[in-house]
């Protein structure tokens, strides 16, 4: 067998390599180095820090026990994060984890204000941390109302940074598939954010889409007694 | 869920760069948990573990079976009572032969997840409580103890070289399964002209379905106790 190869110097794929061999310290060496990331990539993709912390570890496992099977044609990460975003996906699909619930009621009235999107630069006011950390809280209620493969690519490809082709590798699909779901997903977020309604976002140019999106608010006729005259 | 063909508006480059920008502020900058990382400490601690009895797979904790056992608590009381969790076999049935998951996250994830969106609760859950039963040594001897890091070692040296208790392993009776946690019996039946072993996989409970020989190899299928899922897939020499 060989050495323990709990030293950090090595690099991803020889720590996976000496697991594979043996060594009983690699892989959890390797995997400690990048759990921040796929801690990030879990929650944003399972909504909530239960179900994440549930799906990283699901992920973790199956990195583990199929660490034979990875060819090094990829980056050792970019396979990590294919399994973890896997597993999340498989959790999403097998346990229905995706929730039904409403947009919070204040989402539309907040989207109306245009307030929410208009200075976030140096941003240390109290009031200003909380008007980001607001908007913050919205976008990802409306993040967690789109299709788990849509919201998956948004995070890998607009949270998290990585190129449109590795998030490809990462989802197992196409690079055209990865760009279809990423736009699928901003062009739903836009209309659940009010992106598209005038004044959507103020510090920005005016978008080219006038006209407002058409209300959600009942139909019904007013219960309310008729006016006098 | 697959991407469906909705009417969704096409988004001018400022609105598309507004939502991106959006999705950037709302990226997670903060570091794993600490409560989350000891857990996940801990899972690897007991998969790394040589002596997996020990354990029992006893650090893998299912947060939302957990959840879910709060509304199931009555269905799950009397196998509670029995062993570490059901041997839920008819699903053997139902799974057919895996042959192709060998690679397939999705197969090896599930029987880890334990995803039972019925309202079940995973082995996983059961056995993470400090009081779940785990095989004796004794009735561990019966069963192949299998690590997923060595799997085709573990299997060509415990199916190959037959010694000592090894012959109770190539018997399984209904005893044994029950010894090791699954409470139904697998219909060898069914997986005929299979060979069926029971197993510790990890320190779970599993069952090792053995294929025919051919082309002086012989492919061995590890399933899941709870869920039937393919857990691994290794080939070994002919024996």
């Amino acid at each position: 067998m060989n050495p323990p190869a709990a030293d950090a110097e090595l690099t991803d794929h020889e720590l996976l390599q000496a697991h594979v061999a043996g060594d009983p310290d690699a892989f959890a060496t390797l995997f400690r180095r990048h759990r921040d990331r796929l801690w990030a990539v879990a929650l944003r993709t399972m909504g909530n820090p239960e179900d994440a912390a549930d799906g990283l570890q699901d992920g973790m496992i199956a990195a583990y026990r199929r660490a034979g099977s990875f060819r090094g044609e990829a980056a050792v990460t970019t396979w990590l994060h294919r399994v973890v975003v896997n597993a999340c996906l498989d959790r999403i699909r097998a346990a229905k984890v995706r929730r039904a619930d409403p947009l919070p009621e204040d989402l539309d009235d907040m989207a109306d204000r245009g307030s929410l999107v208009t200075s976030t630069a140096g941003a240390a006011d109290p009031a200003d941390l909380a008007v980001v950390e607001e908007r913050r809280r919205l976008v990802l209620a409306a993040l967690d109302l789109l299709p788990a493969e849509q919201r998956a690519a948004l995070v890998l490809v607009d949270m998290e940074g990585y190129p449109v082709a590795e998030v490809a590798e990462m989802l197992d699909c196409a690079v055209g598939t990865v760009k279809s779901r990423c736009s699928r997903g901003r062009s739903r977020l836009a209309v659940l954010l009010g992106v598209l309604k005038p004044g959507g976002d103020p510090g920005h140019a005016p978008p080219g889409n006038p006209d407002p999106l058409p209300s959600v608010r009942t139909t019904e006729a007013s219960r309310a007694p008729p006016e006098p005259g | 869920m697959t991407d469906q063909p909705d009417a969704l508006p096409e988004l001018t480059p400022h609105q598309e760069a507004d939502v991106r920008r959006r999705l950037a502020e709302a990226r997670h900058d903060e570091p794993i948990p600490a409560e989350v990382a000891a857990r996940l400490d801990r899972v690897l601690a007991g998969l790394s573990r040589d002596d997996p009895g020990s354990t029992g797979g006893a650090p893998v904790i299912d947060l939302a079976a957990r959840r879910r056992r709060r509304n199931a608590a009555a269905v799950l009381a009397g196998a509670a009572a029995v062993i570490v969790a059901g041997f839920a076999i008819g699903q053997v049935v139902d799974v057919g032969s895996g042959s192709d998951d060998a690679s397939s996250s999705s197969a090896a994830d599930r029987a880890t997840a334990s995803n039972d969106s019925a309202g079940g609760v995973g082995l996983q859950g059961e056995s993470a409580e400090p009081s779940a039963p785990v095989p004796s040594p004794a009735e561990a001897q019966a069963f192949l103890r299998l690590r997923s890091a060595h799997l085709e070692r573990d299997l060509a040296s415990q199916l190959g070289k037959p010694q000592g208790d090894a012959s109770a392993v190539r018997s399984p009776t209904e005893e044994s399964y029950a010894a090791l946690g699954c409470s139904t019996p697998v219909p060898a039946n069914k997986y005929a002209p299979d060979e069926l072993y029971p197993a510790l996989f990890d320190g779970r409970p599993a069952v090792v379905v053995l294929a025919p020989p051919a082309a002086g190899e012989q492919r061995a299928d590890v399933l899941s106790c709870d869920t039937a899922a393919t857990l691994a897939t290794a080939t070994i020499p002919a024996r």
